[in-house]
C-alpha cells in the first residue's frame, strides 16, 4: 500500500516536471504565469565555484590570523557530556544525572567538543573538533543526590498502591577554561 | 443520672479517707491515687521542637564538640594554604574580644596580672591584608583592563573590598565561627577585619605570590555576572563618553533613532545608534528616547573600556607574573 | 508533587566554588552514638575501622566522635554556608556509614530540592542576544523604490 502511494507520488512529480518543461520550451507566450509554470521565488543563482573557493580561503585565513593573534573574547563550546549536548562557556555550571567516577575537586577534560565559537567566528566539528584544537576543562564541584522523587502507583477500588522513593546520584561541574590551540597559548 | 454522680463523689471521698488512713499506716499508695497516663504524649515532640526554635542562637563554640585548635588547622587545610598557625590564631583575635574578656575577668575579681590576656589582636594584620588586597587588585585590573580609567578601577576595587561583599565571603568560609568577638552574631565590620587579617596572616606566612592567588580566587569571582555600571555608578554616561572620545580625538557622537516599534503604545521601544564620522559605534535600546540614548552611551563606554559582556574571561589558571606582586609590595 | 507544588531552586555553588580553587564545603562532622546500644554497633565499627581513614582523607573536615547515651546514633554534618544536616545511622553497618560520610563530604550544603535547570550561566550569549530586530534593516537605511515584480 505504502509502496503504491510512493510510486503514485513520484509519478505525479514526474508529470508536473514534464508538463512545466514541456510548456516552457515551445510556446512561450501562450501559457499563463502560475506557480506551476515558474516558481514564485526569484531564481537562485549559485556562486561560481572558483570564486567561492577563493572567498573561503580568505575567510579561513582571517580566522586563523585571529586565533593566532588571540583577537577573540569569550569562547563558548558545545560539548557532548553525559549523553547530552551542553552549550557551555567558562565559569558555567552543569549538572549531570548520574554517578561520576572522578573525585570532588578533580579537573577533567571534556574531549568531545562539537563546536567552539567566539564573537566573530565559529569552528564547527564534523562531528568533533580535534583534541589539539580545543581544550575544555571542568572541575567536579559536588557529588550529591537528587531530591526524593515519589513514584506512586495507585489502582482505585482494588486495594493496590505501591510507593517508591527514588533519588538518583548527581554531579555538578564547573567549566574552568575553553582554549583554542592550547599548544599555541 | 444524679444518683450516679452522687455515688461517684462519695466513692472519691471514701478513697481519700482510705488514703489518709493508709498514710497513717505508712505503706499506702499516697498521692498517686490515679495511675500514670499510658497514652502517647503527642504534644511533647512538637513542644520540644518549638522550644528549640525559640531558643536564642548560640555561638558554635558554646555548643558541644568544639576543638579550637583542630578547627583552625582544618581551616587552613580546607583553603589549601600553609598558614603558620600562630599567625592564623592571632588573625582571629579581635580587639573587642580582648576588651570584653578582660572586663569579664575583672568582674570575677581576679588580680591585675591574671586579668591581662597575653594575646595580640589582629589590627596590624588586618591593615596589612587590606592594603595588600587593595594594591594587588588594582594591579590586576590595571593589567587586565588597560583602557579603564582610574576611577573605574577604583570603583571595582572598592566594590571587592566593601564591607558587604567581604563579610559575605567571610561568612561563606565560616570565619564567623572561628573569630573571637565580643558580640554575637558577629557584626559585618568585624568579619571584614578578620578576613583581611587572614589575608595578612597568609602574607606573612607564605609570601605575596600565594596571597595574591588567594585574593584572586576568593574575591575576583564575585565579579561574575556583574555589569561594570552596576558597580561603578555613572550618572551622566553621555558626558563621560564625549570626554573619552575627545581624549582619543574622535568627533563627538551623533545619536540617531535606528529602529522603533510600538511608538503609540504603552510599551514603546527605541533603538538609538551613536554615530561618529558616519560610522556606528554603539546601539542601545530603551523605552524612551532619553533612556535609549543613555543605554547606547553605556554600550559605547563598555566597548571603549574593554569591559563588554563577551570579553575574555578572567584567567584563573596560572599564577600571575611576578611583577604585579612585587609592585604591590613596593607600594605597601 | 513534581510541578509547582514542590520547593525548587536553580543550580548554584557557594562562593562560585571551583572558579578559582575547589573548597570542600563540609567543615565539621560529628558522630554521636551510644557506647552500648545494639543499634549503634555499626557506628562503633566505623569509629574503629574507617574513622581514621576518613579523617586522613579529608584534612579540611573536623571529625568529632562522641560516645554518649543517646536515643539513636547520628551523623551531624555542618557545612560552610551554615547548613546542618542530621543523618540517622541506626542499625547501619560500618561500611554504609563510611559511604554516607563520604557522600556528606562531597555535598555542598545547599538545599536538596528540585533543581529547575541542569545548567547555570552568567553569560547566556557570546555572539549577541537575539531580539526581534536582529537581521532586520534599520530605519536609517535608505530604501529605493520597490522594484516591480518581474
Amino acid at each position: 500500500m505504502a509502496a503504491a502511494r510512493r510510486a503514485a507520488a513520484s509519478w505525479f512529480r514526474l508529470a508536473v516536471r514534464h508538463r512545466s518543461s514541456q510548456s516552457q520550451v515551445p510556446q512561450h507566450g501562450l501559457v499563463a504565469k502560475t506557480s506551476l509554470s515558474s516558481p514564485p521565488w526569484p531564481e537562485v543563482k549559485l556562486p561560481d565555484p572558483l570564486e567561492e573557493a577563493k572567498y573561503h580561503a580568505e575567510v579561513v585565513q582571517k580566522v586563523n590570523e585571529m586565533i593566532a593573534t588571540g583577537q577573540y573574547g569569550r569562547l563558548f563550546a558545545v560539548v557532548h557530556f553525559a549523553s547530552k549536548q551542553w552549550k557551555v562557556t567558562s565559569e558555567d555550571l552543569i549538572m549531570m544525572d548520574n554517578v561520576l567516577e572522578a573525585e570532588c575537586g578533580d579537573r577533567i577534560r571534556m574531549e568531545k567538543v562539537l563546536l567552539v565559537g567566539a564573537d566573530d567566528f565559529t569552528l564547527i566539528g564534523r562531528p568533533l573538533l580535534g583534541k589539539d584544537l580545543v581544550r575544555v576543562e571542568a572541575t567536579v564541584i559536588e557529588k550529591t543526590e537528587s531530591w526524593p522523587k515519589i513514584n506512586m502507583r495507585f489502582w482505585k477500588r482494588h486495594n493496590y498502591q505501591r510507593k517508591k522513593i527514588i533519588r538518583n546520584p548527581q554531579a555538578v561541574l564547573r567549566i574552568n577554561t575553553i582554549d583554542i590551540f592550547p599548544s599555541l597559548s | 443520672m444524679a444518683t450516679r454522680l452522687i455515688l461517684r463523689a462519695a466513692r472519691r471521698l471514701l478513697a481519700g479517707a482510705g488514703a489518709g488512713a493508709g498514710a497513717g499506716t505508712g505503706v499506702g499508695r499516697g498521692a498517686h491515687a490515679t495511675p500514670p497516663r499510658r497514652d502517647k504524649k503527642r504534644w511533647l515532640r512538637a513542644y520540644l521542637e518549638q522550644q528549640r526554635l525559640r531558643a536564642p542562637p548560640q555561638r558554635r563554640s558554646e555548643k558541644p564538640n568544639w576543638d579550637y585548635h583542630a578547627e583552625v588547622q582544618a581551616f587552613s587545610h580546607r583553603l589549601h594554604e600553609n598558614f603558620s598557625l600562630d599567625l592564623l590564631k592571632t588573625a582571629f583575635v579581635n580587639s573587642c574580644y580582648i576588651k570584653a574578656e578582660e572586663a569579664r575577668r575583672q568582674g570575677l575579681g581576679l588580680d591585675k596580672e591574671a586579668v591581662a590576656l597575653n594575646l595580640q589582636d589582629n589590627t596590624k594584620l588586618s591593615e596589612q591584608g587590606e592594603s595588600f588586597s587593595r594594591s594587588y587588585l588594582t594591579q590586576c585590573f590595571e593589567g587586565a583592563y588597560p583602557n579603564l580609567p582610574a576611577k573605574g578601577i577604583g570603583a571595582l576595587v572598592d566594590f571587592l573590598n566593601s564591607q558587604e561583599l567581604v563579610s559575605y565571603v567571610a561568612q561563606n568560609l565560616s570565619i564567623q565561627d572561628l573569630t573571637l568577638c565580643a558580640e554575637f552574631p558577629v557584626p559585618p565590620n568585624v568579619l571584614q577585619r578578620t578576613f583581611f587579617a587572614v589575608i595578612g596572616a597568609l602574607l606573612d606566612s607564605s609570601g605575596p605570590e600565594k596571597t595574591g592567588i588567594f585574593v584572586r580566587d576568593f574575591l575576583i569571582p564575585q565579579l561574575i555576572g556583574k555589569d561594570l555600571f552596576e558597580i561603578w555608578e555613572v550618572i551622566n554616561p553621555m558626558g563621560l563618553l564625549v570626554e573619552e572620545l575627545t581624549k582619543r580625538n574622535i568627533s563627538s557622537p551623533e545619536p540617531r533613532i535606528t529602529r522603533q516599534s510600538g511608538v503609540n503604545t504603552v510599551l514603546p521601544v527605541y533603538f538609538v545608534g551613536l554615530y561618529c564620522d558616519k560610522k556606528i559605534i554603539a546601539e542601545g535600546p530603551g523605552e524612551t528616547l532619553l533612556a535609549a540614548e543613555e543605554e547606547a552611551a553605556r554600550v559605547a563606554l563598555r566597548k571603549l573600556y574593554g569591559y563588554t559582556e563577551n570579553r575574555r574571561p578572567w584567567d584563573y589558571s596560572k599564577p600571575k607574573q611576578g611583577w604585579a606582586v612585587e609592585k604591590a609590595i613596593s607600594s605597601n | 508533587m513534581t510541578g509547582r507544588g514542590t520547593p525548587s531552586r536553580f543550580l548554584t555553588a557557594v562562593l562560585h566554588n571551583g572558579v578559582g580553587r575547589y573548597v570542600r564545603q563540609l567543615q565539621r562532622l560529628q558522630l554521636v552514638f551510644s557506647p552500648t546500644a545494639p543499634d549503634a554497633r555499626g557506628a562503633r565499627q566505623f569509629v574503629e575501622e574507617a574513622a581514621l581513614d576518613f579523617a586522613r582523607r579529608h584534612p579540611g573536615v573536623v571529625l568529632y566522635v562522641s560516645p554518649r547515651p543517646c536515643p539513636a546514633p547520628l551523623l551531624l554534618a555542618e557545612y560552610l554556608n551554615g547548613t546542618v544536616r542530621e543523618e540517622l545511622v541506626a542499625s547501619k553497618n560500618g561500611e554504609e556509614i563510611a559511604r554516607l560520610a563520604a557522600k556528606l563530604a562531597d555535598q555542598s550544603g545547599l538545599d536538596i530540592i528540585r533543581i529547575r535547570k541542569p545548567f547555570h550561566t552568567a553569560n547566556p550569549s557570546v555572539q549577541g542576544q537575539w531580539h526581534p530586530f536582529t537581521n532586520k534593516p534599520s530605519a536609517l537605511t535608505v530604501r529605493g523604490p520597490r522594484l516591480p515584480p518581474q
